[in-house]
């Protein structure tokens, strides 16, 4: 994965380079919007990482002018903000995500990958998602696995939706309570896990093979066996 | 001042001069018809008698005040004037004889009568007189009246000034920082009493928030100096002891886990700030309050079963309420969260939401230990920890964070005991089912 990242602060963007490239991933770093936006028109990265308090040039001037200028690259909203209305403003002005400082680096790689893989055409969605021999329509709001039908409450449903629309990606508790419950708050109880295990239950037990698995300090991941 | 004065003057004068006018034209006027009724009680006597009624009324009141002239072919009696005479009102001189012969100037009204004229007249003397007492009495009560109403507003103004200097100088104080005695009020009930207890309910305010702040701080401090502590000592026993990879791993993991802790702290604070911030109904919607507490339910059973709980519901359909879907979400979750944590596994949580007339009510009831009647107002306040609850974990923020959403959408709170247990109770403020064009409000973005 190639990342552009926009980010003033030393520390910061020390700590998210060096994460990036031990992964394996190629970073290109800028301190102040100007020259974050030069790398940006100059070069064509898979995702763009922007903070939101820039010198020279502020982050979502940035995230415009590469909108307005037709860049389709996924942008990472960084913010030390967290409020939902600078969320709601970040998202508005064409930003693909928006992640709160501070943040835990899991966090924030589970994000750019979900981001790079996204598909290009985002207008065109899939009715029908696979994994293995799992399947799940979103028209009919059916699930089976090996042929045998599995029944799901919506909150399940809608879980393992975003599950398989990520499939081999690792999602963090965090995406899943924003995109799954709608919760821009950490409600400091058990409920993503507590689905999680229930959606397991169903999906994976008795299967043989597991699909749903749990990645340790990061988050949850779906995906068909090697 | 000499404004005040000056104006005063003219108008005290500009009266002076109405009223000797009016008080010239009346007295005139007064004259006139007295000399016209006179006229004609002399023109009713017989007009073989009239030479000598005049005569005689000439001769008794020789120096008036009125005095009759009458001329005819055949008699004469009483003054009248030399020359020829016109009919009608006019003035002129008359030489009187009695007591002592004079000539006065007179108001005289001419009739013809008996081929020759009467004539009825009155000194104009009189009228000056009667014109100028009039006068003086009016120019003493008005001057009076002026000095009166001057003494007035000296007293007025000199009370008013009294008082505000006395609430200036409590403003003063209040703004040299002492805010525990409150504003003087008079109590006459006026538009100054009025200021004052506005400017009280003011000092009560900034005072409960200086009280706030004074508490979040000293939470602030204590709050976080416990997990800023903790990081510390772990960190100086890693130093100390840590001797492979994997007991360093140990401790940075719980390092991190405690400054965790304390970002948690922060955020929630920057939250309630945020909510509280918030000005009246801005942003809010209507919120289907039933499918947002049924798909929260629907969450959280499967929760409660796993920490050993029950959670059951009774949901009213159809109650909406104007708000912020995701903020009431947060107030119930955080609600929610505190009747599990403080309630031994085993025991239900029950939720129910019913609809009133004009309110929604909804009560969520635990089988806890409860909170002691003495502690319930507390426990909504910032960092509070009651002490059974001390040591379990928690920023003790999440109650006060449900009083901050609640007060935004004016939602009454109420803690009760639910024997044995406690029992909150929320009263929301209903709203009329919206149309079905409108019927996208839910718990999301």
């Amino acid at each position: 994965m190639w990342v552009l990242l926009i980010e003033d602060d030393v520390e910061t963007r020390r700590y998210i380079a060096r994460g990036l490239g031990e992964l394996g991933h190629r970073v290109d770093a800028a301190s102040d919007g100007a020259s974050g936006l030069l790398l940006a028109t100059s070069r064509v990265h898979e995702v763009i990482v922007i903070d939101r308090m820039l010198p020279r040039l502020g982050g979502m001037e940035v995230l415009a002018t590469l909108r307005n200028a037709s860049m389709a690259t996924p942008v990472l909203i960084l913010t030390a903000l967290g409020d939902a209305d600078a969320r709601v403003e970040g998202l508005e002005a064409g930003a693909d995500d928006y992640l709160a400082k501070p943040f835990v680096f899991a966090e924030l790689v589970a994000r750019l990958t979900a981001l790079a893989r996204r598909p290009p055409l985002r207008g065109v969605a899939p009715t029908r998602l696979v994994v293995a021999d799992l399947e799940l329509d979103l028209l009919r709001h059916s699930v089976r696995r090996g042929g045998a039908s599995i029944g799901l409450k919506p909150r399940e449903f809608r879980l393992l939706a975003y599950l398989m629309r990520h499939v081999g990606c690792v999602v963090t508790r965090t995406m899943l309570l924003e995109q799954v419950w709608d919760y821009h708050f950490d409600p400091k109880t058990s409920v993503v896990e507590t689905h999680i295990s229930r959606l397991r239950a169903k999906i994976d037990r008795g299967f043989g093979i597991p699909l749903l698995h749990t990645v340790r300090g990061a988050g949850y991941c779906i995906k068909a066996p090697e | 001042m000499a404004a005040w004065g000056l104006a005063c003057l003219a108008v005290a004068a500009a009266w002076c001069g109405v009223s000797a006018w009016t008080m010239h034209i009346h007295a005139g006027r007064l004259l006139r018809q007295d000399i016209a009724q006179v006229m004609q009680t002399m023109a009713a006597v017989p007009s073989a008698q009239r030479a000598a009624v005049i005569a005689r009324l000439a001769r008794n009141t020789p120096d008036g005040p009125y005095f009759y002239g009458y001329r005819t072919a055949r008699a004469a009696a009483g003054p009248v004037p030399v020359g020829r005479v016109a009919f009608g009102w006019q003035t002129m001189h008359l030489s009187i004889g009695g007591s002592a012969a004079r000539r006065v100037q007179v108001l005289a009204l001419v009739w013809p009568m008996d081929g020759g004229y009467l004539l009825v007249a009155r000194e104009l003397r009189e009228q000056r007189r009667l014109e100028q007492g009039l006068q003086m009495a009016f120019l003493g009560t008005g001057g009076l009246f002026v000095l009166l109403v001057l003494a007035f507003c000296r007293a007025i103004r000199r009370h008013y000034r009294l008082r505000l200097r006395c609430m200036a100088e409590d403003v003063e104080r209040m703004a040299g920082g002492d805010l525990e005695a409150g504003l003087a009020c008079a109590g006459h009930g006026d538009e100054f009493d009025q200021l004052a207890r506005a400017l009280d309910s003011m000092r009560v305010r900034i005072r409960q928030r200086m009280d706030d702040v004074r508490q979040v701080s000293s939470g602030i401090a204590h709050d976080l100096r416990t997990p800023l502590t903790h990081l510390r000592q772990r960190l100086d026993e890693a130093q100390r002891q840590c001797s492979d990879v994997d007991a360093y791993r140990g401790a940075v993991r719980r390092a991190i886990s405690d400054v965790d802790q304390v970002l948690d702290t922060f955020s929630a604070l920057l939250r309630m700030a945020r909510i509280e911030h918030g000005q009246g109904r801005e942003g809010f919607v209507p919120v289907d309050l039933s499918r947002l507490l049924s798909m929260l339910v629907d969450d959280y059973q499967p929760v409660f079963e796993d920490l050993g709980r029950r959670l059951d519901a009774h949901v009213a359909p159809g109650v909406y309420c104007l708000g912020d879907g995701p903020l009431l979400t947060q107030m119930l979750i955080n609600v929610l969260d505190n009747a599990w944590r403080h309630t031994p596994a085993g025991t239900a949580v029950a939720v129910r939401l019913d609809r009133g007339a004009d309110r929604a009510r909804l009560v969520i009831e635990d089988r806890g230990g409860g909170i002691a009647a003495a502690h319930r107002a507390y426990v909504f306040e910032r960092f509070a920890r009651l002490d059974a609850a001390r040591h379990t974990p928690g920023t003790g923020l999440g109650l006060s964070m449900v009083a901050a959403i609640a007060e935004r959408h004016h939602i009454d709170i109420a803690l009760t005991d639910a024997g044995p247990g406690l029992r909150v109770t929320l009263h929301i403020h209903l709203l009329a089912p919206p149309g079905r064009a409108r019927s996208g409000a839910e718990p999301s973005r």
